[in-house]
This record gives structure tokens, C-alpha cells and sequence, in this order.
């Protein structure tokens, strides 16, 4: 996490933030697998984008 | 003018001058009043619809026909934009907005002849899968009220099933069309990505975003999509198609009511002449990932300023979803676009041995407001979203149709889904299953 939205999270609720920050790692589990798959492919922003 | 009516028998009606439009108004008017508990509508437009009919009626006198729609009252979701009238995307944020112009798809169906009867309600800023909205109250499952109708597209789906308008627009991220029309018991189509203009119509996540048309029978939503892209409406037999049934993923842990009619389903498809191929898609994995990562930036970057400046205009849900997206990344965001390539290429491939992909169009039935877990034990929003939204992710179009009830009488949707720009015979299809059967002619009791 950024330290940026971390200063932006000081502000919440004590439980809304612990809520949030499990949430995002939860997330953030899948995202390793993304990342591999990425690798060597341009990004596809939609089907429009296709050649 | 029951509730049984379709947007094709209104139609005819209308030409034969059996009833007025004026008249056809006023009944769905008085219809819609008597719906109020179920709260489908945020906006009802009782005199501007009237003022309109009337007009179509005049026109209709003349010989001067506008199109197909010509006085058929219809209903769109409160996040198309509407000239002059409020459409506030079921939020605080939007609460007073009030558009200076039609979104497009809105005008393609104004030009047809279509009379706007009303904005309907719909999940806080579409982002959700449930329609219960803290600003604007739950639109109800008119099958059993208790029960959420789905979302986003919720209160479309919700007052097409209780036999107000006969037709709508909705919109679909992750499903928010085919997961209200499968709790409600109607038909949506989300088309090819892009086919429908986004113009006009507030966005959660641009890449992901779908407009399409919802009714109650798969004829309705032909005549509307053919409305909105120009591509004919067919009545014709679908050829012998090749239905792909993907069993890893689009079957696992369905709440066995669901399997069971979906399955049935599958073998009346066979009667009608298609055949089944087995296709595995490992990419699918994938998917989940990828949409979400893409949806949640895409919606936050939308909202940062507001949920930064005015958090407390937000609903709890969507709130915590826009704050979980200013947490993601860049560079993770780039590599969900980077890895929905190769997903949609396994799609591709897929579809080069099969014409339709055949799923259920959710894991469960309707759930309870306030419930946090569906009929087959998963978390509500990543359930009812897990078969939908791969269609996001790739842009293919995928109609949701009704193929049963669960014992205590709440629908079952059946989704079909096509390569991009295969809706001509996606509908031939849907057309064909549907009258094979009589699911679209139940109604609920009101």
C-alpha cells in the first residue's frame, strides 16, 4: 500500500480501517497469479482494442 | 391490460386499435401505483407519460408511425440519462442531477416511438448485486418480497416481472442485468461489448460497462436490441448448434434446485436438436481477479473526488468498495489489463469448437434482504456474480432467461452466451428454448 493512501486511511474509523486493509489483502492474495499471467501481453483495455 | 402482456402484443394491439396508447399508459400507471412496495421505480412520470401517449395517439390517427415502439410505455434505469427529469444513479451523490439531453440509447428508443413511464430504482451507483439501496429503499422480488431482487438493473427487472412497462435498459458490470433478470424471472441481454452506446449513462467501470435491454420474453428483448443496434429481430429456427457445457467452475457448488432445472434445461436444448460439447477453459481462474481489480480502480477513479470529499453521501457497501479501490495500485491495474488478454483469447479458442456456452445465469435463487449468504452457502456478491461476470471480462454477449422455480416458487435464470457479435442467433436460440417451455408466461401474484 502506497504511503499516500495509508495518510488518507489515518483518518477512518479504527474498525472500518481494519475492515478495509483484511479486505484488500484478501485481494490482494489473487493478484500474484494475474501478474504471471500478464507477462509478455500487451494490456487489453476492451474487446475494442482487439487488432 | 394484465400483467401477462408482452411488449410484442401491446404492439399489435395498438396497431389492430383495440386500446389507445393513452389508455395503455393509464393502466400501467395505475399498475405501477399499485406496485409501490415494491419500490422498482425511484421516478414515476405519470403526466409527461399521459402528455406523451396521448401525442402517439394523435400521431398514430394521422398514419404518422415514429417506429416498432410507437405509444408503448417502457422504463429505463435511473443512471440513463433522461432530458429534464432527475436520474440520480440510485445515489446521494447524483440525487440532483438533473441531464440536459437523452443518453442514446434512451433516444434510440424515444425515436421508435417508446414512452418514457419511469426511472427505476437501482443498487447505489449500480455497484452491487443486491438493489438494496440506503437512499432509496430495497426494490423487492415481486415473486416473494421478502427477497431482494437483484442488482444493479434491479428495479427494471422487478417491475417487468410484476407487468409494469414492457421493456427496459439496464446496464451490466459484472451481471447487474442477467443476475435480476434470473432472480425475477425475465429476460436480459447483456450484447457485445460496445454495441450499445455508453454515452449518457453514468459509468462504474468503463471497460467493463454494458448497456442492454431487458423485457419479459426473449421476442420483447429482440425487438428492443433491434431498436438499439439496428440488427434485426429474427423469428427463425436456430441451426443445429454446438453448446459448449463448461462443468469445472460454471457448475460447481450450484444450489441443487438450480442445477436441477439447468440441467433439464440443457436436455431440452438437446431435443431441440443441438449438441452438447464439453469445453474447459483453465484462464477462467483467472477471471475473478481480473474483473475485480479492473472494476474497482476503473469505478474509484471515477468517484475519488467525492468519496475523498463527501464519504458520508456514500452507502456503507459501495463506500468500502470505492475505498478498496484507491488502495489498488497502478501497476496492478495494468496487469489485469495485461492478463485479460490471454483470457479472452481462451475464449476465443473455446468458441471455435462450440456456437453457445450454457450455464446457469446464477448460483442460487433470490436470497432474503439482509441475508449474507446464498442458498448454496456462498458469500452473496462474489455468488451471484461468479457466472456472470467472466462475460464482462471478455465483452461476449450472454442472454439470461427463465428455466424453472425453486420449490417455494422463486426463479431460475438459464445463460446463454455467444462469441462477440453473435446476438442474431444468441436470441434464435434463447427464442427457442423459451417457447419450448411456459416459465415466461408465469407471473407473479400482486
Amino acid at each position: 500500500m502506497t504511503d499516500r493512501r495509508r495518510i488518507e486511511l489515518e483518518d477512518l474509523d479504527p474498525v472500518d480501517k481494519k475492515k478495509l486493509i483484511d479486505r484488500f489483502e484478501a485481494f490482494q492474495n489473487g493478484v500474484a497469479d494475474l501478474k504471471k499471467a500478464a507477462v509478455g501481453e500487451e494490456p487489453l483495455f476492451s474487446l475494442e482494442d482487439e487488432p | 391490460v394484465s400483467g401477462a402482456e408482452t411488449l410484442v402484443s401491446v404492439r399489435d394491439r395498438l396497431e389492430r386499435r383495440e386500446l389507445s396508447s393513452e389508455e395503455l399508459v393509464r393502466a400501467q400507471i395505475d399498475r405501477a401505483e399499485k406496485i409501490d412496495a415494491l419500490n422498482a421505480f425511484i421516478t414515476l412520470l405519470p403526466e409527461r407519460a399521459i402528455e406523451a401517449a396521448r401525442r402517439s395517439d394523435e400521431e398514430r390517427a394521422r398514419g404518422e408511425l415514429r417506429g416498432p415502439l410507437h405509444g408503448i410505455p417502457i422504463t429505463v434505469k435511473d443512471l440513463v440519462h433522461s432530458r429534464g427529469v432527475r436520474t440520480t444513479s440510485g445515489s446521494k451523490i447524483f440525487a440532483d442531477l438533473v441531464p440536459e439531453a437523452d443518453a442514446p440509447c434512451l433516444r434510440s428508443l424515444l425515436d421508435a416511438g417508446a414512452v418514457l413511464m419511469g426511472k427505476t430504482n437501482l443498487h447505489e451507483l449500480a455497484y452491487g448485486v443486491t438493489n438494496v439501496n440506503p437512499h432509496y429503499g430495497a426494490a423487492r422480488n415481486p415473486w416473494d418480497t421478502e427477497r431482494v431482487s437483484g442488482g444493479s438493473s434491479g428495479g427494471s427487472a422487478a417491475s417487468l416481472a410484476a407487468g409494469v412497462g414492457f421493456g427496459s435498459i439496464g446496464t451490466d458490470t459484472g451481471g447487474s442485468i442477467r443476475i435480476p433478470s434470473s432472480l425475477c424471472g425475465t429476460v436480459g441481454l447483456k450484447p457485445t461489448y460496445g454495441q450499445v452506446s455508453r454515452e449518457g449513462v453514468t459509468p462504474l467501470s468503463w471497460s467493463l460497462d454494458h448497456v442492454g435491454p431487458m423485457a419479459r420474453t426473449v421476442d420483447d428483448v429482440a425487438l428492443l436490441y433491434e431498436v438499439l443496434t439496428g440488427v434485426a429481430a429474427s423469428s427463425d429456427a436456430p441451426g443445429p448448434l454446438a453448446l459448449g457445457i463448461h462443468e469445472r467452475y460454471f457448475f460447481d457448488n450450484l444450489a441443487p434446485d438450480v442445477e436441477a432445472s439447468v440441467r433439464t434445461a440443457i436436455t431440452e436444448l438437446e431435443r431441440l436438436g443441438m449438441k452438447l460439447v464439453e469445453v474447459d477453459i483453465p484462464e477462467i481462474e483467472l477471471q475473478t481477479t481480473c474483473r475485480n481489480t479492473i472494476a474497482f480502480s476503473e469505478a474509484s477513479s471515477f468517484h475519488e473526488d467525492n468519496v475523498l470529499a463527501r464519504p458520508e453521501d456514500y452507502g456503507a457497501d459501495t463506500l468500502e468498495l470505492l475505498r478498496l479501490g484507491l488502495l489498488i495500485p497502478a501497476t496492478d491495474y495494468l496487469a489485469a489489463t495485461r492478463a485479460r488478454r490471454p483470457i479472452v483469447r481462451a475464449f476465443r479458442k473455446a468458441f471455435q469448437k462450440i456456437d453457445m456456452l450454457v450455464t446457469p445465469a446464477t448460483v442460487a435463487a433470490a436470497p432474503r434482504i439482509g441475508d449474507k449468504t446464498l442458498d448454496n452457502g456462498e458469500e452473496l456478491r462474489s455468488g451471484l456474480l461468479r457466472l456472470a461476470s467472466p462475460f464482462n471480462t471478455t465483452g461476449f454477449p450472454a442472454v439470461s432467461l427463465p428455466c424453472g422455480f425453486t420449490e417455494d416458487g422463486r426463479p431460475i435464470g438459464l445463460q446463454l452466451a455467444a462469441a462477440p457479435n453473435d446476438e442474431k442467433r444468441l436470441l434464435e436460440l434463447a427464442r427457442a428454448y423459451e417457447q419450448s417451455q411456459d416459465w415466461s408466461r408465469r407471473a407473479p401474484v400482486i
